[in-house]
């Protein structure tokens, strides 16, 4: 939406190409000197951190209260990332008390263990004032199965490897560290020295707590490392590519998703190799697994013609749950994936085009708003994604607004069905993405003048009429040699 | 009534007709392919049985790499570790007709899978088949017998059988090239052309190109005209028709890489070679009949050309005899002598479809037509042009072969439609028409009406006269009404057999939950995506060579054996080392780089088809090349029955087949119930052990079964005795301590 809203008027006479190119222009990321260093202009007062280990990856959120301690407004505030863990970032996100901050990561020195990230306040903030941070990070791959070879029915457990301290370029004076588990199932986690009487961490249960700690320089950096094992029921599923293919069909009045995944388990490996017998006995009472037997797609009410293939042809376990109200895809692959398996399939359904678009006055132009992110409501990491959205074939003047930062994005044709031009089509990449993007939403704006509706049935009634007179004039042609 | 008419016979009408007969052709065809739809409705849009992945793994290769890098394939990823010349050993008509779809498909934009081109090619050939059909058996009698023999191979369940969707096999196309060469051929031979000669020659070279039973029109056509020959039929149409025909369509074949010289080289040619020197010599004969009205060298012509057809006969027993043209191969061999392949080729005999056909399958294949057919072929004998004695032979020919093989039930059906139909529409023609003749005089009928109706001087049509009319109308009724009836039986027959019999893509089961809706068995998939996904990807995989094309097309994986059976040796080392002991069989599975093995088995289920039944094939065929380690007798109780429970043979319990079907089965059961639901055997209570294998996957229903083979032991000890001290059990004295961490492979 910012980015219609900001540059649309400016940019409506020119071409949607252009616009893209100025989109990477803005948002592009700040490039500073090499040996470049925070300025010291802010003071963390009080700092709490909260680690979720609840899903196959792991979301930070820092909520701080931040004061100007230079003599000038400031606008800038950055957070640090170690490089080991910046390809692993999938999001950072910065609110402030006037709502989304824009972030961006900032381009120096490669070699610099300590790499950041540009939080831009909405209005300066005046010296000697404080004010109300929250970042939010989400980190995968993160999580490493210990042991890594487990029984068929052995529990699963898992290890995430982090530090005492929040990360922060500035002094933070207070701070404390909040972890929550998935279950009160944590055989080990470090034992850090006593935080003065009470006990490092504290808590039990689901909850445990890091801190409250004093005055932390930010070149004390992480402080100590912590490990925590604890147990994890379910399968680290994690798509490591993914191909979201969306196409409009204004002459169908249908709009067409289709989904392929190509899907691992990321947790533990068998120690033995895969028993039928076991798998069996045991699926009666339908135990908790670390092995994906069932994926589950809540979709918008309205979908049909569902649909569940792999490479070999139509999965048959699969079951479609369509009422007025709700719409679930209960997906079983073809065996139950234990870790390291691999399974890809393909998805694909179909919704009425009235929900999702709106016409202009003019009749011409066309705002499209669907999900840009559907897919399973089990927890699950994406490596790669790509989603493509398919307009009809003539469509002109496409602008669109990302949900979440993009790696790559491209306009191009995509010819299909009895196409002449091709469709126009985009296509957007994006890496590390989390289940918590899922219900974000892509909206596309574009042109599609009246006489492009009917250049296919033109087309195809041209092509006929052609045909027919052309084989006329063949049956016309006398080619004997004698009479 | 005359209305009617007017409309079937006046020439104002004759576009009508015209459009009607197209709509009916179209209709028909419409017919012909919905009634191939049946397993795509019930199942889905997938390649069936066994030989279709194959050709459909070749086709997608086509698509992928373009004509010439097909032709010049050699496919590594089958037949480890000798790999198969593809591109030089099969048919590619089949595969180039589709990739030739799927490209043109894709020029007018049409993005359509291959997959369903290749799953929808045989249904719509099966159209175009009634198309040729129709214009065969108008060659022969009329439009209206077309008509009807057309709705025949439309729906005939013995030609359904070979070409529902998904059957994607070289019969799908041959049966229409062979249909529509045997038009052209007959046109050729009507008109004496060049042209259509020509044309029949070029539908030969594709038909050459789509399937082996091509020989089939090699020694048709020249039967036929020999036959001609020797009836005195023999006319400079038949000359140029059959020497146009045998010159282009002979350069024509030799162009398959496949078929290669044989035309000039294999006796299964030889046929059409001698007659085309035949017609020479005749042709010559009549030249100089012509030019020479001598008597006395009249005969001495004669006596030359004996002498000369003596002469080359003899030339070719010596050339067979001396080995430049190959004998008659053993496939065909098994066509003269029903117990051949068993004795000499188990591999062929081992093929149900290789099996002689039994007496209900012909009614079962071809319901009514099957008594017509005799009549048809009467028919053709009482208007006995030269078209008519091609049917005759045809139909001679094909109920030969079709009883002696199964699957040449394929061939006979045109004929047997064709002729069926040329009786149908008799019979309709005389009781069917509206107008009562006229009262003749009593006794013979007049020496008038005869000459009006130019009968043809022939012994075999002598009885034709006799029928001179139908003049009660109950009799015409009664006639119609039955025939009425039987037709539509036929037609409830046919889609019955087709949707019983003929529609299962047997890669995917069905049953019937108690509730009555579909429950899919879907273990062949599972098991092969399992091998896709979660195996290396240049994993070897060895099974029985009935799963060699499926293994290559779902899952992708490297395979020692398949169906091609080109190399009998490698089919029988599988066989050993399916049918040995565990130490025997290691070597071979080590020496052929073996990951996984694969068997099927369908004890739980009560599956049939499994490998353990399939067993005593892979016995006999080891046998047949190692007699002296692989005994069938020692497979049989001394009482000479096969058994799988308690009673079962040593050599049945140790042979690794035995071991990998019922591995881990009685755990299933409470201890002593094992069932075994195919062979309604109760299993020893004790299952058997495996030391060289793992078993890595076992489908949900058990019919696949899937195991690793270990590697080699870090310490040297060979398998069995590092089994049993992971068991805990005694060192046996014989292996010695500490012979070093050595891993070596012993050959037993």
């Amino acid at each position: 939406m910012r980015s219609l809203k900001n540059w649309g008027a400016l940019l409506l006479p020119l071409a949607s190409l252009f616009s893209l190119t100025l989109c990477s222009s803005i948002d592009s990321t700040p490039v500073l000197p090499k040996d470049f260093t925070p300025p010291q202009v802010f003071k963390n007062s009080n700092l709490l951190r909260t680690i979720d280990i609840t899903k196959p990856y792991v979301r930070e959120t820092i909520a701080m209260v931040i004061d100007n301690i230079s003599k000038e407004p400031q606008v800038e505030y950055y957070v640090p990332i170690t490089k080991g863990i910046l390809d692993n970032i999938s999001y950072l996100e910065a609110r402030g008390e006037d709502g989304p901050h824009i972030v961006s990561p900032v381009v120096f020195n490669p070699e610099s263990e300590i790499q950041y990230y540009r939080v831009l306040f909405n209005a300066p903030l005046s010296a000697g004032k404080s004010t109300k941070l929250w970042i939010t990070l989400a980190q995968t791959d993160c999580l490493i199965p210990v042991p890594a070879l487990i029984g068929q029915n052995d529990k699963q457990f898992l290890q995430w490897t982090g530090s005492q301290y929040a990360a922060s370029a500035y002094v933070t004076e207070k701070q404390k560290t909040k972890i929550k588990f998935p279950n009160n199932e944590v055989p080990n986690f470090t034992v850090l020295e006593k935080n003065g009487e009470s006990d490092d961490p504290t808590g039990a249960g689901s909850w445990y707590t890091y801190g409250p700690y004093k005055t932390v320089n930010p070149a004390q950096e992480g402080g100590k490392a912590i490990t925590l094992r604890f147990e994890y029921t379910n399968p680290v599923i994690k798509m490591v590519k993914m191909e979201r293919h969306i196409e409009v069909s204004h002459w169908g009045g249908n709009i067409g998703f289709e989904e392929r995944y190509w899907m691992t388990n990321l947790g533990a490996k068998l120690k033995d190799t895969f028993s039928r017998v076991q798998w069996a006995s045991t699926s009666y009472y339908n135990p908790p697994t670390s092995a994906i037997k069932q994926l589950t797609f809540p979709l918008i009410p309205g979908a049909q013609d569902a649909y569940f293939t792999d490479e070999i042809g139509n999965v048959s376990t699969s079951r479609f749950r369509s009422n007025t109200r709700e719409a679930h895809l209960e997906l079983k692959p073809r065996y139950p994936v234990f870790g390291e398996w691999n399974y890809s399939f393909v998805v694909g359904w179909n919704y009425d085009i009235e929900n999702f678009l709106r016409v202009s006055q003019d009749g011409e132009s066309y705002v499209l708003k669907v999900p840009f992110l559907e897919g399973p409501k089990d927890s699950v990491t994406y490596g790669e994604m790509e989603v493509t959205v398919v307009l009809p074939e003539g469509a002109t003047d496409v602008k669109y607004s990302p949900p979440i930062p993009l790696v790559s994005e491209e306009e191009y044709l995509h010819h299909t069905f009895m196409d002449t031009l091709g469709r126009t089509a985009i296509k957007m990449k994006a890496v590390n993405v989390v289940d918590e993007q899922h219900k974000k939403e892509l909206i596309v704006t574009y042109r599609y003048p009246t006489m492009a509706l009917y250049r296919k049935p033109f087309v195809i009634f041209t092509s006929i009429l052609t045909l027919f007179t052309f084989s006329w004039l063949v049956s016309k042609i006398d080619l004997k040699i004698g009479k | 009534m005359s209305s009617m008419e007017a409309l079937l016979k006046d020439e104002s009408t004759r576009n009508i007709r015209r459009l009607l007969k197209v709509v009916i052709l179209i209709t028909i065809a419409g017919a012909a392919v919905s009634s191939r739809l049946f397993s795509v409705i019930r199942f889905e849009s997938i390649i069936h049985e066994f030989d279709p992945w194959f050709n459909f793994r070749a086709s997608k290769y086509l698509i992928k790499n373009g004509f010439y890098n097909f032709w010049d394939w050699f496919d590594d990823r089958t037949w480890h570790p000798l790999g198969r010349v593809t591109g030089g050993t099969l048919y590619p008509g089949l595969m180039v007709t589709s990739g030739a779809i799927y490209h043109i498909l894709r020029m007018l934009s049409m993005p359509v899978d291959i997959r369903n081109i290749c799953v929808l090619l045989a249904p719509a050939f099966s159209g175009l088949t009634a198309l040729a059909t129709y214009l065969f058996t108008k060659e022969m009698k009329d439009e209206s017998a077309g008509l009807l023999a057309a709705a025949f191979i439309g729906i005939a369940p013995g030609y359904i059988s070979r070409s529902v969707a998904g059957s994607y096999d070289n019969e799908a196309i041959a049966i229409f090239l062979l249909m529509f060469t045997f038009y052209l051929w007959i046109k050729a031979l009507k008109d004496g052309s060049a042209f259509w000669g020509a044309l029949c020659a070029l539908f030969y070279f594709y038909m050459v190109a789509a399937w082996g039973g091509y020989v089939f029109i090699t020694n048709m056509i020249p039967l036929h005209a020999f036959v001609l020959v020797l009836m005195g039929r023999y006319s400079p149409r038949l000359y140029v028709a059959y020497t146009s025909w045998f010159a282009l369509g002979t350069l024509g074949s030799m162009q398959i890489p496949f078929v290669g010289f044989l035309p000039i080289r294999s006796s299964e040619h030889m046929a059409a070679l001698g007659v085309f020197g035949l017609l020479q010599l005749v042709g010559f004969v009549e030249f100089v009949r012509y030019q020479v009205p001598s008597r006395q060298f009249k005969t001495l012509l004669k006596a030359l050309i004996f002498i000369v057809f003596a002469l080359s006969s003899a030339v070719l027993v010596l050339l067979t005899v001396s080995g430049v043209i190959a004998p008659w191969s053993g496939r065909f061999y098994s066509l003269w002598d029903t117990g051949y392949a068993k004795i000499h080729i188990p591999i062929i005999a081992s093929v149900s479809e290789h099996q002689p056909t039994a007496w209900p399958a012909f009614f079962f294949d071809l319901e009514m037509l099957i008594w017509l057919f005799p009549a048809g072929i009467y028919m053709c004998f009482s208007t006995l042009q030269d078209q008519h004695v091609f049917v005759i032979i045809y139909g001679i020919m094909a109920s030969y072969f079709a009883g002696v093989m199964v699957r040449l039930m394929l061939t006979l059906t045109p004929v047997v439609c064709v002729s069926a139909a040329i009786a149908l529409s008799n019979i309709l023609d005389i009781y069917l028409s509206v107008k009562t003749p006229a009262a003749p005089a009593v006794g013979a009928p007049s020496v008038d009406e005869r000459k009006e109706k130019k009968p043809r001087v022939n012994i075999l049509s002598a009885g034709k006269d006799s029928i001179v009319g139908i003049y009660s109308k109950a009799s015409r009724i009664a006639v119609v009404a039955a025939f009425s009836i039987y037709l539509f039986v036929f037609v409830l027959h046919c889609t019955w057999v087709t949707s019983n019999a003929y529609s299962s893509p047997s890669v995917v089961l069905a049953s019937r939950l108690p509730d009555g809706s579909q429950h899919i068995i879907d273990d062949y998939r599972e098991a092969y995506y399992w091998l896709r996904k979660n195996t290396p990807d240049d994993a070897k995989i060895m099974s029985w060579w009935d799963y060699g094309y499926q293994i290559g097309g779902m899952a992708d994986r490297t395979t020692l054996v398949d169906n091609n059976t080109w190399n009998n040796t490698h089919i029988a080392t599988v066989g050993k080392a399916m049918s040995s002991r565990e130490e025997v069989a290691y070597p071979i599975l080590r020496q052929h780089d073996v990951d996984y093995v694969l068997v099927i088995f369908g004890g739980l289920l009560g599956y049939s088809g499994d490998d353990i039944n399939k067993f005593l094939w892979m016995i006999r065929i080891a046998e047949g090349v190692w007699p002296d380690e692989v005994k069938e007798r020692d497979f049989f109780t001394p009482r000479g029955e096969y058994r799988v429970d308690d009673g079962a043979t040593d050599t049945m319990k140790n042979s690794i087949m035995y071991k990998m079907s019922y591995y881990n089965y009685q755990s299933l059961f409470p201890a002593g119930q094992a069932q075994d639901r195919v062979r309604n055997a109760k299993l020893p209570a004790v299952g058997p052990t495996l030391s060289i294998l793992d078993e890595a996957f076992t489908s949900e229903n058990w019919i696949v079964r899937i195991y690793k083979v270990k590697d080699l032991d870090n310490l040297g000890r060979d398998h069995a005795s590092a089994a049993a001290f992971d068991a805990g059990k005694k060192k046996s004295k014989r292996t010695k301590a500490g012979r070093g961490a050595q891993r070596k492979l012993r050959v037993v």
